[in-house]
């Protein structure tokens, strides 16, 4: 038996109350399931209680609000790269919910849900950091809003206290002008945990890089930010070879470990690689 | 908390009423294989890798390996059973065995699984958009052109017979 009791919270009101009235005990949230009940199933993790949290009507969908996106933590992949307002807004989020697992995975999990998992190879969430995006966190009583960089504390570490969730994810609508890219490299083009990707969000104005994120994901405890690779755009004119610099610049923030799936080294000379294609696709899309 | 963990499990399956209680906390690949002796769907990796237990969980291919349970109550299912019958295959099915695309037989279920829900969702896919389709379920043993093929074949099929490939269609 992987878990004894199953709750489903309809609204966010109920997952929260859930998650109090199970206080002390082992009780986790499950949304998509295709990281937990994996671990629940190979005895990595236990759970006593297990609150679904799939059908919060709150924790849902895409929006707009003001002059922010809104995703919804329990949000599917599916979902999130259908969304037209993902792919005019922050087509880099498309591009890697496209690139996560396969069909089957992309139906079942959930944006709130990699976050939680805080992989460093995770796909999603360097998008997030070159959006400077918040995590939204709720509580019975409140809510917190972090950058999603903070909210990241340490491998598989995150500022989370018993009894709060992850509601949702907000970042800025990006400014005319700017243009988003995700590039991963895996071993194959399906069902694969990236050896290196990158995030990429830069605007263009006059003809000149005048705002660059660059986010780096599989080569360090975390997932990073690029502040060499964004020192190296800023101020300067798109080319090929900006574009070759900016990649070899990242190399210099990445940490990387050797693995099953890539050496130390490898690794290294993947983050130019797709550092530099992640820059040009940004760039292509700032000045369309 | 009750020993025995028991939970009423009341879901349509393949069509038809499910309502019984079953010993909850288990995934549904294990609800539907033990409990209902629906046993085309398989298990092959267990961690959600290989695609073998692949159904349809209201209308949207899912992995039963990693699915709680009770996350079906309410909701409707649909396994290889319930998509066609030795006597009155799905034109999937009809298509994967007119071309080959059948050998062992494990990874088949969660295959024409998968390809209904490309084909309900892309009547008319491009060869790439079959690779992708699919690209969640392994074949150890054809190669994939074969199922490629067949799938394609049986895009046609359904496109010409003016038919949706919808599983519930095949079945009547």
């Amino acid at each position: 038996m992987l878990y004894q009791k199953y709750e489903v919270a309809q609204t966010l009101a109920e997952a929260l109350s859930l998650l109090e009235s199970h206080n002390g005990g082992n009780v986790r949230l499950v949304a998509g399931g295709t990281d937990l009940i994996l671990q629940l199933h190979e005895r990595i993790l236990s759970a006593e209680v297990l609150v679904d949290i799939s059908r919060v009507s709150e924790m849902r969908g895409i929006r707009q609000d003001g002059d922010e996106l809104v995703i919804g933590a329990a949000t599917t992949y599916a979902e999130i790269y259908h969304s037209s307002l993902i792919q005019n807004h922050a087509p880099l989020l498309a591009e890697a919910s496209k690139k996560i697992g396969a069909v089957q995975i992309q139906n079942m999990a959930t944006l709130g849900g990699n976050i939680g998992n805080a992989s460093p190879a995770a796909d999603a969430i360097p998008c997030l950091y070159a959006l400077d995006a918040d995590v939204v966190v709720a509580s019975p009583n409140a809510e917190r809003r972090i950058p999603v960089a903070e909210f990241h504390q340490g491998y598989r570490k995150i500022d989370l206290k018993p009894g709060e969730l992850i509601k949702e994810i907000r970042f800025a609508i990006p400014p005319e002008g700017t243009g988003t890219a995700f590039y991963k490299y895996a071993l194959r083009k399906s069902q694969a945990i990236s050896v290196v990707d990158a995030a990429v969000c830069l605007k263009i104005e006059d003809g000149v890089i005048r705002h660059a994120a660059v986010a780096l994901g599989a080569v360090a405890p975390t997932i990073i930010r690029s502040p060499e690779a964004e020192a190296v755009l800023i101020g300067e004119p798109p080319s090929e070879d900006l574009f070759a610099r900016a990649g070899e610049a990242a190399r210099k923030d990445a940490r990387p470990i050797d693995d099953i799936r890539g050496s130390a080294s490898f690794r290294r000379y993947l983050v130019a690689v797709c550092v530099s294609h992640a820059v040009r696709s940004a760039c292509e899309r700032a000045v369309r | 908390m009750d020993e025995n963990n028991l939970v009423k499990m009341t879901l349509t399956v393949n069509g038809e009423e499910v309502s019984m209680m079953a010993k909850g906390g288990r995934r549904l690949l294990d609800f539907l294989r033990d409990d209902l002796h629906l046993t085309g769907s398989k298990e092959g990796c267990g961690e959600g890798e290989c695609g073998s237990c692949t159904v349809l969980l209201d209308g949207h291919s899912v992995l039963s390996c990693l699915t709680p349970m009770e996350r079906a109550i309410g909701r409707s299912v649909v396994t290889i059973e319930g998509v066609g019958s030795p006597t009155n295959l799905h034109p999937v099915q009809a298509a994967l065995l007119d071309e080959g695309g059948v050998q062992c037989g494990m990874c088949t279920p969660g295959m024409v699984i998968s390809a209904i829900d490309l084909l309900q969702r892309n009547p008319d896919p491009t060869v790439e958009e079959i690779i992708e389709g699919i690209s969640g379920n392994l074949c150890r043993c054809t190669g994939y052109k074969k199922i490629i093929f067949g799938i394609q074949h049986a895009a046609e099929e359904l496109r010409s017979s003016g038919r949706t490939g919808m599983v519930k269609e095949a079945t009547r």
